[in-house]
């Protein structure tokens, strides 16, 4: 193996983890984001309904 | 002591808004979880111990390739995994576990012997993480490896019997960022200060310097016949440690979709995971030759990794490996004793031991039957101080790979029945280990053992199947009623 080869397969596989990672950290923030609004938009809806009561 | 009571604090609050004494929402967390947490948590179960400090010891023995042939190795058993997740949830969309696939599919004999498989392995995988986590202590802050090994076990035990597999998943996500930042931190600095040139010539000197104490021609051949049989034997240890961990099907139950389970597990594995045990194989092994150890300065090659750390960028590379150890072998521990749980409550409890079981007497069971295996998990591992994890990895290959032929092939082909299915697991687990006590050459006879005992079953279902007359009904499965409730209807 060449020295090009091997450095280029040592960058290679830290960019393909790196993008991997960081692809399902950001769904993962969206996700959470998203629950943390539903659940805000429940509370929302309940408190509603109290003062209707 | 810090990540204790933060685990504990989430499982907990956890268990508060959560309605866990329903059986379905302790075991299979409402059958909600969208595919991102299910990614996250799907790539952080198998970032273990085995992962990290194995493939580094892999990239010793193997050079380059050590890392990439656990990686290929790995991944070839979870891309078949999401089939068959894929078709369990079709054929039986209300099963939980894969023993009840099983029980439906050939019998209860069968079901209870890949009930034992099944809980031997996952007390297996949990060992290994209080194992390797009490290593990096040990290595790193001379602390006592029995002591760490058995608090470590009782720590995942404890969070895991208080808030069940939704708990392993919002824990993993957690996890998730803190090994994200360490291993994406950590790492370039070691290669920096490493350097990938000199990685590069003390491979060089490995391959070519016929006096080097760890003389190995192939350190920069990528595909050498060595590391090609590390590789295929890694497809068979994988193989039953995936396709045998209820914890894996619990998470695929758990999916909101069948869309986001395939995309969830096809990202959070092949995608994400691959690279992490290519990188430490590269970066362990090449580290260990740039540095110039030997097996003498660093009494087990497992211990290879927190050395490197620690030498390389001191107290604050010794605890972010410490860190990385303890999360990873938590969330990998903690996920494997959410499926034992689901193992335990269903197929044991209700089925054997109190039938007429409320949903909330199942989950106590659950409970406190994951705090004594916690116990017995913390007692085995301090057992197990200065032995090998890779050695132990290679060897769970034969045990654990002669019952997923008849679990693969019993999900598609209906000729196939409970005889053969039996008869395949007794044939394929005894020339394995036969083979592996009485083959002489130590290169050979746990290759061939690991060949035997994945390869053996397949050959035998598939040469019976022109005998077998009848067939399995699949769509009986359909209509397959669990005793609890499930959330999802």
């Amino acid at each position: 193996m060449s020295f090009s080869t091997f450095s280029f397969f040592y960058y290679f596989v830290f960019i393909w983890g790196s993008i991997g990672v960081l692809f399902i950290a950001v769904v993962v923030i969206k996700e959470m984001l998203s629950l943390n609004k539903k659940v805000k938009e429940q509370e929302g809806q309940l408190i509603e309904k109290d003062e209707a009561l | 002591m810090i990540f204790a009571v933060i685990l504990i604090g989430i499982s907990s609050l956890i268990n508060k808004n959560n309605k866990l004494n329903r059986v379905d929402e302790l075991l299979t967390a409402g059958r909600g979880i969208p595919f991102g947490f299910i990614a996250a948590s799907v790539f952080v179960a198998w970032v273990w111990a085995g992962s990290l400090m194995g493939a580094g010891e892999a990239g010793i023995w193997y050079g380059v390739s050590g890392g990439f042939n656990y990686a290929w190795g790995a991944a070839i058993p979870f891309l078949l995994f999401i089939p068959i997740a894929l078709r369990i949830r079709k054929i039986m969309p209300k099963s939980t576990t894969f023993i009840e696939f099983i029980r439906e599919r050939f019998g209860t004999k069968l079901a209870n012997t890949f009930l034992v498989f099944g809980i031997c392995l996952v007390m297996y995988v949990c060992v290994m993480q209080a194992v390797g986590i009490a290593y990096a202590f040990e290595y790193t802050f001379h602390l006592n490896f029995k002591i760490t090994a058995f608090l470590a076990s009782l720590l995942f035990a404890s969070f895991i019997s208080i808030a069940g597999l939704r708990g392993s998943i919002y824990n993993s996500i957690f996890q998730f960022f803190v090994i994200l930042i360490v291993v994406f931190i950590t790492v370039p600095f070691i290669v920096k200060e490493l350097g990938i040139a000199h990685i590069f010539e003390a491979l060089s000197i490995v391959s070519t310097d016929t006096g080097h104490p760890d003389h190995n021609p192939d350190a920069l051949n990528f595909f050498n016949t060595a590391g090609l049989r590390y590789g295929l034997s890694a497809v068979v240890v994988a193989m039953g440690q995936v396709l045998l961990s209820q914890s894996y099907y619990s998470t695929a139950a758990s999916a909101k979709s069948t869309k986001s389970l395939f995309w969830a597990y096809l990202i959070g594995t092949v995608v994400a995971w691959m690279p992490i045990p290519i990188i430490f194989g590269n970066v362990i092994g090449g580290g260990f030759y740039t540095l110039g150890l030997t097996s003498a300065e660093v009494a087990v090659d497992t211990g290879a990794a927190p050395y490197i750390f620690h030498h390389i960028l001191g107290d604050f590379g010794a605890v972010a490996f410490v860190i990385l150890i303890l999360m990873t072998g938590i969330t990998t521990g903690g996920n494997g004793l959410a499926g034992l749980q689901a193992m335990f409550t269903l197929d044991l409890y209700k089925k054997y031991i109190k039938k007429e079981a409320t949903e909330s007497q199942q989950t106590t069971f659950g409970r406190y039957i994951i705090l004594l295996s916690g116990v017995v998990i913390g007692i085995v591992a301090t057992l197990l101080d200065g032995v090998s994890l890779l050695m132990i990895d290679i060897f769970s290959g034969i045990l654990f790979a002669a019952p997923t032929a008849s679990l693969i092939l019993g999900l598609w082909l209906d000729k196939l029945n409970t005889k053969v299915a039996f008869t395949s697991i007794i044939v394929g687990l005894a020339s394995g280990l036969l083979a592996f006590a009485l083959i002489p050459d130590d290169e050979l006879n746990w290759f061939i053992g690991n060949m035997l005992s994945l390869v053996l079953p397949f050959i035998i279902i598939f040469l019976s199947i022109p005998f077998s007359k009848k067939r399995f009904d699949y769509n009986q499965l359909q209509t397959y009623k669990p005793a609890h409730d499930l959330s999802n209807n």
